[in-house]
């Protein structure tokens, strides 16, 4: 089974995660600016810029790495819409990705309408809803379709 | 369903890995057939069937909960 393939949905899980975690700081320091800078001792340090530098660096090296291996599996096309986990080379990998499918499925034929009623009610009733929640409820949506599916490979492989 | 490819491959002295190769799928497949974790197809249980020849009714028998 290609390594890459199969655990498509954990690497991409880590990186929505760090994705969300990285948003939250940034939003998190725009809001309070007298945490962009930390004294240790008798220096200075400005977390804020060196965070975003160090996540500029891993961002583009992640973009890299995975472009490479992306284009590997996928017999040199980098602009396919195909993701990885669709993985049918062999009965095993096709069960894993029946099961974790008719997971997903379910999962998000349930937290859609849910979100769309809270999202309705919250809008109608209480405040307006902003940029920064759509991107954090998109990224947390995500996270989880990829633990579905990294749940369903765990099963199947112990 | 129950299958006796576990106990088909030992008599035979193949390993997982060996058999995958002869049937050409991965290893992990042959575990995930063996743990019950699902059912081959029609062409891998014949696949199987021709390699430790036998008939596939041998290798793959009903259980009274599939009737």
């Amino acid at each position: 089974m290609n390594k890459f393939k199969l655990y498509h949905p954990v690497i991409m899980g880590i990186f929505y995660f760090c994705l969300l975690v990285f948003f939250s700081y940034v939003e998190f320091v725009v809001k309070n600016p007298k945490f962009a800078i930390v004294t240790i001792g008798t220096f200075k340090v400005h977390l804020f810029m060196t965070i975003i530098v160090l996540g500029y660096i891993a961002f583009s090296a992640f973009i890299v790495i995975y472009s490479y291996y992306f284009q590997k599996s996928n017999k040199g096309n980098l602009f396919s819409l195909k993701p990885p986990e669709i993985n049918e080379d062999d009965e095993g990998t096709k069960a894993i990705y029946n099961t974790a499918t008719k997971r997903i499925y379910m999962f998000y034929s349930s937290v859609i309408p849910l979100l769309l009623f809270i999202a309705f009610f919250l809008h109608m009733f209480l405040f307006q809803i902003n940029i920064d929640m759509v991107i954090y409820v998109f990224l947390v949506i995500l996270i989880i379709h990829y633990g579905i599916y990294y749940k369903v490979i765990l099963e199947y492989l112990r | 369903m129950k299958n006796r490819v576990k106990e088909y491959r030992a008599r035979y002295d193949f390993s997982q890995e060996t058999l995958a190769s002869l049937i050409n799928v991965s290893r992990q497949t042959i575990g995930f057939i063996e743990k019950n974790k699902m059912i081959p197809s029609t062409l891998l249980a014949l696949k199987l069937s021709k390699v430790f020849q036998c008939k596939v009714e041998d290798l793959f028998i009903l259980e009274e909960c599939d009737e």
